[in-house]
């Protein structure tokens, strides 16, 4: 217990000496939202939670400080919401709308669901990706066939490729 | 606040300015150029620094373009089908482009395509030459955890990069449509999302 006074101390005289100089509307620099984002992503202690929204609220990144608040009281949040939001998460992967999943990804951000949150942002990036991404048959592969002990010529050559089907996430399966 | 960040921040100004038409920014972000080029350690940290910012920053709406190489190969992953030595080559190569939303499009696009299931893995997996197959299988169980992934980066040889890369892609494409199933629980999207989620 103690010792964890002691990490907890510190790690708030850090953030204090890091934002001696932040101001009420700035953005975060690098330093402040690599702390900031690790805290939201991985950290599940209250107390640590607590103390660091406490620094960002004061040295006016209030959004974050709420988001860390949140975060620390996830334990108490009930069935229901938990299958609410997972319900959403999947439905979020399954969607082809990058802006409705970033939309989710600002909303689980907000409510300290750090690492869902950077997964949504990373499937908002590959559906934006896979946008502009069109069909290339991919080559066959040339296989030595004494080696596979297949016998006939043009056995290194695959079937040609059926129509694509199912996987081009142009389609729009429905948003959010 | 210590210099480099006080230089991000100036850095990360301007281009905002620029992105929303400001000409004397744009003509600020000319001039560094300039200076960058003529040898200027400071026009070089910062023209680095605008350049990353815009490019992480795309303004919204933008169409994402690979380039032709690059789209090629992920373009390659809408073929179903594929080749088990192709699919792992274009992987593999992915890392080496320098481009990350490549990565993220090809977990994407496979996790649209045919199940990645341990069927097509063990497939994947037995043309992996051996030296390489622990980077492979790391990248495969600890896909999308960028506590594990990230200090790695650092100490492997880019082919080693490439195949954890071919691992975490495959690794993450499985348990985006694993979490997509009725029923099933979105801890298999890693234990950090499993705690968000109350599993």
């Amino acid at each position: 217990m103690i010792k964890l006074i002691i990490y907890v101390g510190l790690g708030v005289w850090g953030l204090r000496s890091l934002f001696a100089q932040a101001r009420p509307g700035r953005e975060m620099n690098v330093a402040q939202s690599a702390i900031y984002w690790a805290a939201l992503r991985w950290e599940t202690d209250p107390q640590k939670l607590l103390a660091m929204a406490a620094v960002f609220d004061q040295e006016g990144f209030t959004p974050q400080a709420s988001a860390l608040r949140k975060r620390s009281a996830l334990e108490q949040v009930s069935h229901e919401q938990h299958a609410a939001r997972q319900a959403a998460l999947r439905k979020a992967l399954a969607s082809t709308d990058p802006q409705a999943v970033k939309t989710l990804a600002a909303a689980f951000e907000g409510e300290g669901l750090g690492d869902s949150a950077q997964l949504l942002h990373a499937w908002a990036r590959g559906l934006e990706g896979g946008r502009g991404v069109h069909f290339v048959p991919a080559p066959p592969v040339k296989r030595d066939a004494s080696a596979s002990g297949e016998n006939t010529e043009g056995a290194t050559e695959s079937p040609p490729s059926p129509p694509q089907e199912n996987i081009d996430v142009n389609t729009d399966r429905g948003a959010l | 606040m210590t210099p480099q960040n006080e230089q991000y921040e100036r850095a990360v100004s301007v281009a905002k300015r620029a992105r929303a038409g400001d000409q004397n920014a744009m003509g600020m972000i000319e001039q560094i150029r300039i200076n960058a080029q003529g040898g200027n350690q400071l026009a070089q940290s910062s023209h680095g620094m605008i350049s990353n910012w815009l490019k992480e920053n795309p303004a919204e709406g933008a169409p994402v373009r690979f380039s032709g190489e690059v789209a090629s190969s992920l373009g390659m992953l809408k073929d179903p089908e594929i080749e088990p030595e192709v699919l792992l080559g274009i992987l593999c190569g992915l890392p080496l482009s320098g481009d990350m939303k490549a990565i993220d499009a090809a977990i994407c696009l496979l996790s649209f395509g045919h199940p990645v299931n341990t069927k097509r893995i063990g497939v994947i997996q037995s043309a992996i030459p051996t030296p390489l197959k622990p980077a492979f299988d790391f990248g495969l169980a600890n896909a999308s955890d960028a506590r594990q992934l990230t200090p790695l980066g650092s100490r492997l040889s880019p082919v080693e990069i490439g195949h954890l890369c071919a691992g975490h892609t495959l690794g993450t494409a499985r348990r985006i449509q694993l979490a997509r199933a009725p029923g099933q629980s979105v801890n298999i999207l890693g234990a950090d999302i499993g705690w968000e989620m109350g599993c």
